[in-house]
């Protein structure tokens, strides 16, 4: 049904670690609406963007929104190189492709250097707008949208520099009980996240980077998943997926210090860093990463199958008391705006607590320490009328024994959120750190 | 001859060769965003130019090949205000390197012959090498050239410099114009099979290899 709350929400699916205060949102929220979590700090550029409100688009005159007939976004670049990879803290796009391939037969580490080289040349041109060499095709470079490739290294591909090189978490997950695995999804030696807000220029990039790709490699799985269209919503909102609920309300704010700390694994040192209300993330969270990795991090991929057939037959207050939060504003059940705070204690008029300690989100964050959050950066994926449904659940964190694990271990064993969602495949990669102008992604790695 | 490259670009190169010592400014990379669509454009930049470039090849790369022949292709660009004439291209593990120019068939399809004089580059300008267009061509290859290698050609011109270039290897499926029969050997991927015949008469004007650069 529809509600007549503003569509701001979000929600959360599966993982989340859910998390209370936080943020840039949490912080544009409180400052130009309500006066809750008195935060604040963190908030970057990004906070303008939020809470100016509906004008975004708007003649500025008040006026009704106008759309842009302009074209603006084509030209909009993210950087490709400097000390992270974009395509993690980058606010993401509307689209996103994940491929992963298949290290050929008897492929060497200079070989894999070759492949990385010319990935990466490939990258940084069309991610600037500009035809990489040889393409075919070079009308369909311009307009990246915000076009992002972001790498990411698997076992196999590390072990090519050395077996020490190796983390040992890099690996299959441990099992959970509610995974119904498809192993076809659960390989790959080197996966390529590529994302932007234009459909056809991600296909043009997917298409470049899978012809140099070719030589050293075969394609193990791939999978598309999106968001919100470009221009459909305020940057910065939170996406719902196709359960309708938000999602990702609890993640870090881009550019904040729980961001640096939580998925990059080191501070900013920052004079007086401001932390969201789960509280103060340590700041070594990164430390077990091997030097390869310094300005990288880690991403667990999760297809998560999403039941629309049993969701339907779930009513609202079914829905909501399963997540612990409402459909409409993505608001904890305890509480009236997304980013409040979840009141786990809180009771009703009943005694019973107004958020079920089985709902998702306090299974997600409940009793969990400021360590124990994640970025996650989702993406949607239906396949047509009646065919699958899920979520690319992308989690990025700095250490996956302290952040990811927590939660999912939680999560796996209960969760009233697992009647409608079934994790089907399931990867592990170690995400580099940016190339520099004349290297590569991996050459720390490789070079070092 | 000089040489400017640096084989840890993960792109191309910019090689020049510094006849005259006409400045010019690298710079260029990955970093402008330029909102418009330069067709050829390479992100990389190299900054390694030591001499003022009087002639570069930008956005130099070679199709891969196991054996047989293949091509180079990249943006000639003369920096300086005197005209320029390639007259010659050596690789060291080809039997032979020639300069070609192709010539449309009237249904699409392109036969390359070799470009008698050479490539002329008039000051200032630049000439787009290019599949379907005019190329290096490579021929009797004696070592794969395999995707992501770099190798080395000397360009040489008609007052005798000699400039060292590199281009990356890429796998492509294009670039097959008629060869001229008797050099035929295969491509680097067997696809293509048709090696018509083709006209080797090298008296058709060769003034046409500006226009492959303005699509």
């Amino acid at each position: 049904m529809a509600t007549t709350r503003a569509p701001t929400t979000e929600t959360t699916v599966t993982t989340e670690p859910g998390r209370p205060g936080f943020s840039r949102r949490c912080l544009l929220t409180s400052a130009a609406a309500a006066g809750g979590v008195g935060i604040v700090g963190a908030a970057g550029g990004f906070a303008l963007g939020r809470g100016s409100g509906a004008q975004g688009a708007s003649a500025g005159d008040g006026g009704p929104p106008r759309r842009d007939l302009d074209g603006a976004n084509g030209p909009q670049t993210e950087p490709f190189y400097g000390s992270h990879q974009s395509g993690v803290e980058t606010p993401a796009q509307a689209y996103a492709h994940f491929i992963a391939f298949t290290l050929g037969p008897g492929i060497t580490a200079a070989e894999a250097v070759r492949w990385l080289r010319l990935l990466t040349a490939d990258a940084a041109a069309l991610t600037q707008g500009q035809a990489p060499l040889a393409d075919s095709e070079s009308e369909l470079a311009v307009d990246p949208a915000r076009l992002t490739v972001t790498f990411g290294f698997g076992a196999a591909l590390v072990a090519l520099a050395g077996k020490d090189h190796v983390p040992d978490w890099l690996k299959p997950l441990e099992a959970f009980s509610i995974d119904r695995l498809d192993e076809d999804r659960c390989t790959g030696d080197l996966l390529l996240q590529i994302c932007g807000d234009d459909p056809l220029t991600v296909a043009h990039a997917r298409r470049m980077l899978f012809k140099d790709s070719r030589s050293f490699a075969e394609v193990a799985w791939q999978r598309d998943g999106f968001r919100r269209a470009y221009g459909s919503s305020r940057e910065g909102k939170t996406q719902r997926n196709l359960f309708g609920q938000l999602d990702g309300t609890a993640n870090p704010g881009p550019g904040s210090e729980d961001f640096a700390r939580i998925i990059w694994g080191q501070g900013t040192e920052t004079a007086d860093p401001v932390f969201s209300a789960r509280g103060e993330p340590p700041a070594d969270l990164g430390a077990h990463l091997p030097v390869w990795m310094r300005g990288g991090t880690t991403l667990v991929l999760r297809d998560i199958a999403m039941n629309l057939d049993t969701w339907d037959q779930a009513d609202r207050p079914a829905r909501e008391f399963s997540v612990g939060r409402t459909m409409d504003t993505g608001a904890p059940l305890s509480g009236k705006d997304e980013f409040d705070v979840p009141d786990f204690t809180a009771v009703d008029e009943r005694g019973l607590t107004k958020i079920s300690q089985v709902a998702h989100i306090a299974r997600a964050r409940d009793g969990l320490g400021p360590e124990a959050q994640i970025h996650r950066r989702t993406f949607n994926y239906e396949t047509g009328a009646g065919g699958d449904s899920g979520l690319l659940f992308a989690s990025f964190q700095a250490d996956i024994e302290r952040q990811f694990l927590p939660i999912q271990r939680r999560l796996a064993e209960v969760d009233l959120l697992n009647e409608w969602t079934t994790p089907i495949g399931s990867t592990v990669w170690a995400i580099p750190p940016g190339a520099t102008q004349d290297g590569y992604v991996g050459q720390e790695l490789f070079d070092g | 001859m000089r040489k400017n490259i640096t084989l840890a670009v993960a792109l191309p190169i910019a090689v020049a060769i510094g006849l005259a010592g006409c400045g010019h400014d690298d710079s260029t990379a990955a970093g402008s965003t330029q909102a418009g669509g330069s067709s050829s454009a390479s992100a990389e930049t190299v900054d390694s130019r030591v001499d003022a470039e009087a002639l570069s090849l930008d956005g130099a790369w070679v199709k891969a090949a196991d054996d047989g022949m293949t091509a180079v292709f990249g943006e000639l660009k003369n920096n300086t205000d005197q005209d320029i004439t390639l007259v010659e291209a050596k690789y060291a593990d080809a039997k032979m390197v020639q300069l070609h120019e192709t010539e449309g068939d009237g249904s699409g399809g392109m036969s390359m012959q070799e470009k008698k004089g050479g490539f002329t580059i008039p000051a200032g300008e630049s000439l787009d090498l290019e599949p379907g267009g005019d190329h290096i061509m490579i021929m009797g290859l004696k070592k794969a050239i395999k995707p992501g290698e770099q190798i080395s050609l000397d360009l040489v011109t008609a007052d005798g410099e000699t400039v060292e270039v590199t281009a990356v290897a890429k796998e492509y499926s294009g670039a097959q114009e008629d060869y001229a029969p008797g050099e035929a050997e295969g491509s680097s991927d067997g696809e293509n099979a048709d090696h018509a015949d083709h006209a080797d008469d090298g008296d058709d004007e060769g003034s046409d290899h500006g226009d492959h650069g303005d699509h």
